[in-house]
């Protein structure tokens, strides 16, 4: 019997696994031995050389700082406002105030909306003869370089946090649904405020599901090549120049080589970033199992 | 006496915090609705009035006059959508390119993904953890990691410039897998093993008994991917080299090229998602809390 599932489970699983191998696996490991071995005319070893040109270069240290410096900002920001509106969003629901779901739907629309109808209304706010510089100068101030300045980064946080905020803000929602009830009413007959209800009961049981939201949002900042695209078309300022930049534009040059090394690179990064987020959980959890399992045997 | 001032205090303090709560939602959703008045409002502007309101957006690169700001147009024409729907024919040409490139991976990841995830959540073999994991990795990735390799695929497979090369990585995104298995984990068992007692084969048991319970996880996955490949913009940027294949999402910009307004073109463009949107909401609530990795 065993057995026999053994194969349904290879059968049925066999094209998804077959098209992952095809897709993704294959082409991506393929790549990263071509960037150390030459292949034509004769098989070769190149060794590291392509890394090392590569972190040597200063476009891509650039694209690396301001990818790094807008997580910083941007991740941060993200995680502590839709804690914070799931969070009144879960007691609006619960007290059945009138109007949540409305509200609830409306923060889902920039995950549905398509790209250009942010940029379009971007484009013509901030342009450099767009409408905010109209008014600033019918003001009497000076005109700002929007799109072409310092202030470009904080339009691109704009948007991320925009787009980001309604499919995190349903993640945490989803989790709180799970906090459970009686410990929250136990601990408010005890005299728990509000607050001390939240930071020891609500929170620590939201971890997963932040750190999820975490790693979408680094996802979710390399997405913002759509937008940022379509608003600054391929070569935005300095300031705005980010590593999917940096990928996309070293793709299109035809530089197959950089660009394998860039991913590879960006590859890395993002496996120690994840071992250590879910690495770090594991850790805890068997904690507490162990604790849990000191307490039965007592 | 004491209790009692202590339970009024709390009454109005929840009070205030809720009122609190409906004033940030209410504040930060607005945000959203405005986008689209605005969007909708512009989309009813004549090509005339819009020049002369939004000097500075016009293509002229020699003007330096600024734009100025108008909600509502002073005389409302439908210029833009009869430009959209009749006299612009690029329209019509690049909205089916997206309905197409969406309806085939919407129904290509649906097959893979009830498969593969069935199989996951159902059966154990050999290698399955380290399977799972693979699945979790990729999804995780951002795109442009796998874009170049994927890319060299595409060009061997000689199928550069053809929406089939958009198309077949895309049904092979891992999100289907992970969704479905997340979805048939927290379906009961027990019907499964009484079909196999009685003696159901286990295709049988798939197409009969796990396909029926699937559909609102797999209604789920298609509303996720719809919004996905109604967005696509790096993959035609990247694989197809033809404008004219171009899907929606990255041929709007070139529609206002040829000098007409494309504020219509953008709202007939969402009409669609909206009202899958209005209709499926709780599917893709649902569908955005099976993704959640938390383990």
């Amino acid at each position: 019997m065993k057995k026999r599932l053994h194969r349904y489970g290879w059968c049925f699983s066999s094209l998804c696994v077959l098209g992952l191998t095809c897709f993704y696996l294959l082409p991506f490991i393929l790549g990263v031995v071509q960037t150390v071995v030459q292949y034509s005319p004769n098989v070769k070893w190149k060794g590291l050389r392509v890394y090392e040109a590569l972190l040597r270069s200063s476009t891509f240290r650039l694209a690396l700082k301001n990818t790094l410096s807008f997580m910083g900002v941007g991740l941060p920001l993200l995680l502590l406002f839709t804690i914070v509106l799931s969070y009144m969003m879960d007691k609006l629901m619960r007290q059945k105030v009138r109007g949540t779901s409305f509200w609830f739907a409306v923060h889902l629309l920039p995950m549905v909306l398509p790209s250009v109808m942010v940029t379009k209304v971007f484009d013509l706010l901030f342009a450099e003869f767009g409408v905010l510089n109209g008014l600033l100068v019918s003001w009497g101030e000076k005109p700002v370089k929007w799109l072409s300045s310092g202030w470009t980064f904080w339009l691109l946080c704009l948007i991320f946090w925009w787009k980001n905020t309604g499919y995190s803000m349903v993640v945490l929602f989803s989790g709180m649904q799970n906090v459970g009830k009686e410990q929250r009413e136990a601990a408010a007959l005890d005299g728990a405020g509000e607050v001390r209800i939240f930071w020891q009961i609500v929170l620590p049981q939201m971890l997963p599901f932040l750190r999820f939201i975490l790693i979408m949002g680094v996802v979710g900042v390399f997405k913002l090549y759509k937008e940022s695209y379509l608003l600054l078309g391929k070569d935005p300022c300095d300031e705005a120049y980010m590593l999917q930049n940096f990928l996309n534009n070293n793709f299109a040059s035809l530089n197959f080589d950089r660009t394998m090394a860039t991913s590879v690179v960006l590859f890395v990064m993002i496996s120690i970033f994840l071992l250590a987020m879910f690495g770090l959980a594991g850790r805890e959890d068997n904690q507490r199992n162990r604790k849990k399992r000191k307490g039965s045997t007592e | 006496m004491m209790q009692t001032g202590r339970y009024k205090r709390m009454i109005r303090k929840k009070g205030r915090g809720i009122a609190l709560s409906m004033v940030l939602i209410s504040v930060t959703g607005m945000v959203t609705i405005l986008l689209l008045v605005f969007l909708l409002c512009l989309s009813f502007f004549g090509k005339g009035e819009f020049q002369q309101v939004y000097q500075g957006n016009t293509a002229d690169i020699f003007s330096t006059a600024y734009s100025s700001f108008r909600l509502i147009p002073k005389d409302i024409s439908g210029e833009q959508y009869v430009a959209t729907f009749w006299s612009n024919s690029d329209f019509w040409y690049h909205f089916w390119n997206t309905v197409g490139i969406s309806l085939a991976v919407i129904v290509g990841t649906v097959i893979v993904g009830s498969l593969g995830g069935y199989a996951f959540a159902r059966y154990q073999f050999f290698g399955k953890n380290i399977l799972l994991y693979l699945f979790i990795l990729i999804m995780m990735v951002p795109y442009q990691v796998l874009m170049a390799p994927q890319f060299r695929l595409i060009y061997e497979m000689n199928l550069l410039n053809k929406a089939e090369g958009i198309i077949l990585p895309s049904i092979f995104a891992p999100l289907g897998t992970y969704l479905i298995y997340q979805y048939v984990l927290q379906l009961p068992e027990e019907q499964f093993e009484a079909a196999r007692v009685d003696g159901a084969g286990e295709l049988r048991i798939f197409c009969r008994i796990a396909l029926p319970q699937m559909k609102n996880g797999i209604m789920s996955l298609v509303l996720l991917v719809l919004i996905d490949t109604w967005n696509l913009v790096e993959q035609p940027l990247i694989f197809l080299s033809d404008e004219y294949r171009y899907p929606l999402s990255v041929a709007i910009e070139a529609l206002e090229n040829s000098g007409n307004l494309s504020f219509a073109a953008c709202i007939v463009f969402v009409f669609p998602l909206f009202m899958v949107f209005l209709l499926g909401k709780d599917w893709l609530i649902q569908g955005i809390g099976h993704s959640v990795v938390t383990r």
